[in-house]
């Protein structure tokens, strides 16, 4: 099959009634629960998880995918109306939005957010169905070495990446591996720390350790602080930006789509922070880079678009190695699994349908998404005067549901509280949590991947240096552990002594 | 010194410790074919040896930094509260069955966290895991635990 053929192939799928319904319904819950605070497209796509049992895989997956895009789409809503935002890959909209909502444009910067988001999520899925097939074919020919090297590299990236401290993203990657290994071992089925206990027998559940690390113990933080809730009063007229609008913002939405697509490729980047690097970019080639922050159309252009083909290339290597680059990437996982689907290099070939179904679904989810968005912005900027009192009660509620039903056992909630009670401890001594949970779906593969390496190399540990590929990965993943470590060294030569004691 | 941080440190040193002596009582294997303690134990070595690199790396860079006040003017008794509350509906929750228990934790819910005037507590409650029960129960087919009603 050809590239048009596979496409129209897609499109015939994505736009059956039941597949075009679930997108519709993905998006729409997507917008909500952006516009919404506390209630992340994570948790939101754990609850719905066992609801999705009853889906098909190709609808319940391109309605997943389509709660993250249009997550994307609500964030950026509130970040422009009331300086919140509602989503992480928003913040950076808030810098310009919200400046041009308070000059009175906030209808054009709605405007240029949507349109700036569908170009952008239309590259984005371009991209993907050019390089999702041929990577694909690539990856069928990986064994355990190369597999193991990728993943190295994987958690490499995330820990670099991570926020303040390195080393508290590495503890909390090894954390997460370890949470992975309880349960039964992949190899020889025999329990590991379960302890007796049925329900650690079955391994930690995805869900409640996500629900109790993202959902509950977000409310815990935002219950502990008194809230003030205000919406910036003002009258959105004319989403439409005009001629000078799209003058200004053609090319930050080109680099900040392509920008997007291929950082969102990279493990551990996901989709907040191209946008934080496409702002910083339009600032620095603008000819007038002191006017960022006081309201330009260009600030909102380039992020928004960012965040939202980081979307299309985050499904990049999940679809094609089967290999979640982010956490959101790792719940949508959890909903190919649970239809009995391997996402990675056979999924093309055993799946054409799910293959290309949720891809060109993307594509008129983000169609519906700029026509839902339009008049409905009225609708969000109310539903951000819910007062929290009423909000945070529901979204415990929606959280327990969502745990409970996965497998009708009620000490899943008590671990999603555990969960809860980490996450908020977490979240107060600056441990981050995206390391762990994605160390925590990515551990069993890296463990049977070492495993295996091992078993064929007849425990000759420079087997991941053999295979060209493995070798690569892990070299550039040390590349990256020694860096920081050797410019921390040369800071202390070349700085004198004196002078550190002086500090 | 900046206590909380140590205290994080030395519970993940203690976890990776803990980890590394139940991960010996499994089978280790051999480096050939290693068994199912293999990468359990590795891992809470590394946790370990990374742990105590935290702990050392955080006096070093703040020796004298005092502790900024976590749990300051927070409501951290209302956490407690509503985690105590969950506790109860995760044990409750099957006798009682969904409708019944989902009724006393919204009731509860929608007092505490921020004081809500009565009649929106007991319509809200009533209408949420009505609602709820609704939607997911008989519309979405989830399975919600029966109970003492019987539906």
């Amino acid at each position: 099959m050809d590239l048009w053929q596979s496409m129209a192939y897609g499109f015939s799928v994505s736009l059956e009634p039941y597949n075009l319904f679930s997108c519709f319904l993905g998006v729409f819950i997507g917008t909500l629960i952006g516009v919404l605070p506390g209630l992340g497209p994570v948790a939101t796509m754990s609850i719905l998880l066992p609801v999705s049992f009853k889906m098909t895989a190709t609808s319940a997956i391109i309605m997943m995918a389509g709660i993250f895009y249009g997550a994307m789409y609500g964030g950026s809503t509130t970040s422009i109306l009331v300086n919140i935002p509602g989503e992480a890959a928003s913040v950076v909209t808030c810098l310009d939005g919200y400046q041009m909502a308070r000059k009175g444009r906030a209808g054009p910067a709605l405007g240029i957010s949507a349109f700036g988001s569908f170009i952008a999520g239309s590259i984005g899925v371009l991209g993907l169905m050019v390089l999702a097939p041929p990577l694909a074919a690539m990856a069928l020919k990986f064994g355990p070495p190369e597999i193991f090297g990728i993943l190295v590299l994987s958690f490499t990236m995330v820990t670099y990446l991570a926020g303040k401290s390195k080393l508290k993203a590495v503890a909390m990657a090894i954390f997460g591996l370890i949470l992975g290994t309880v349960g039964l071992d992949p190899i020889i089925v025999t329990p590991r720390f379960a302890y007796g206990s049925v329900t650690l027998m079955d391994g930690l559940g995805l869900v409640p350790l996500v629900m109790g690390l993202f959902g509950i113990s977000e409310v815990f933080l935002n219950v502990e602080q008194k809230l003030k809730q205000e919406v910036f009063q003002t009258k959105i007229k004319g989403l439409l930006p005009n001629k000078d609008d799209w003058k200004r913002s053609a090319f930050p939405i080109t680099r900040g789509s392509l920008l997007g697509f291929f950082l969102g490729i990279l493990p551990g980047i996901g989709a907040i922070i191209p946008t934080f690097i496409s702002y910083g970019l339009e600032k620095r080639i603008s000819k007038h880079p002191e006017k960022f922050g006081t309201g330009i159309i260009e600030g909102v252009a380039a992020p928004e678009a960012a965040n939202n083909a980081a979307t299309a290339g985050c499904m990049v290597p999940l679809l094609t190695l089967g290999i979640p680059p982010n956490v959101v990437m790792a719940v949508l996982i959890g909903a190919f699994l649970t239809h009995g689907v391997q996402p990675g290099p056979l999924l093309v070939k055993e799946h054409p349908e799910i293959f290309w179904g949720v891809i060109t679904s993307m594509y008129t989810g983000n169609f519906m998404l700029l026509i839902l968005n339009v008049p409905l912005i009225g609708l969000w900027v109310r539903l951000l005067k819910v007062p929290y009192g009423i909000l945070f009660p529901l979204i415990i509620l929606f959280c327990l549901i969502g745990v409970y039903s996965v497998a009708g056992n009620p000490w899943d909630i008590v671990v999603m509280l555990v969960f809860a009670v980490l996450g908020y401890l977490m979240k107060k001594f600056e441990y981050e949590p995206a390391p762990l949970v994605l160390a925590f779906v990515l551990g069993r593969m890296a463990e049977e991947s070492v495993r295996q390496s091992l078993v064929l190399s007849r425990g000759d540990l420079l087997i991941f240096f053999k295979h060209p590929l493995s070798c690569a990965a892990v070299v550039m993943a040390l590349i990256l552990i020694v860096s920081p470590i050797i410019g921390e060294g040369l800071k202390r030569i070349l700085v004198k002594p004196g002078e550190r004691l002086a500090k | 010194m900046k206590r909380h941080q140590i205290l994080s440190g030395g519970f993940l040193l203690f976890f990776g410790a803990i980890i590394c002596w139940e991960a010996r009582k499994l089978d280790m294997g051999r480096i050939v074919k290693p068994g199912p303690g293999f990468f359990p134990f590795w891992l809470g070595l590394f946790l370990v040896f990374v742990a105590a690199a935290l702990i050392i790396h955080d006096r070093r860079i703040n020796p004298a930094e005092p502790a900024p006040a976590l749990w300051k003017g927070r409501q951290w008794n209302k956490i407690i509260c509503v985690l105590g509350v969950l506790l109860l509906y995760a044990f409750f929750l099957e006798f009682l069955g969904y409708l019944v228990a989902t009724f006393f934790l919204m009731f509860f819910l929608f007092r505490s966290l921020e004081k809500q005037k009565w009649g929106v507590v007991i319509s809200g409650s009533i209408i949420s895991s009505l609602l709820t029960y609704f939607l997911f129960k008989v519309w979405l087919q989830v399975q919600l635990p029966t109970g003492l009603l019987g539906i």
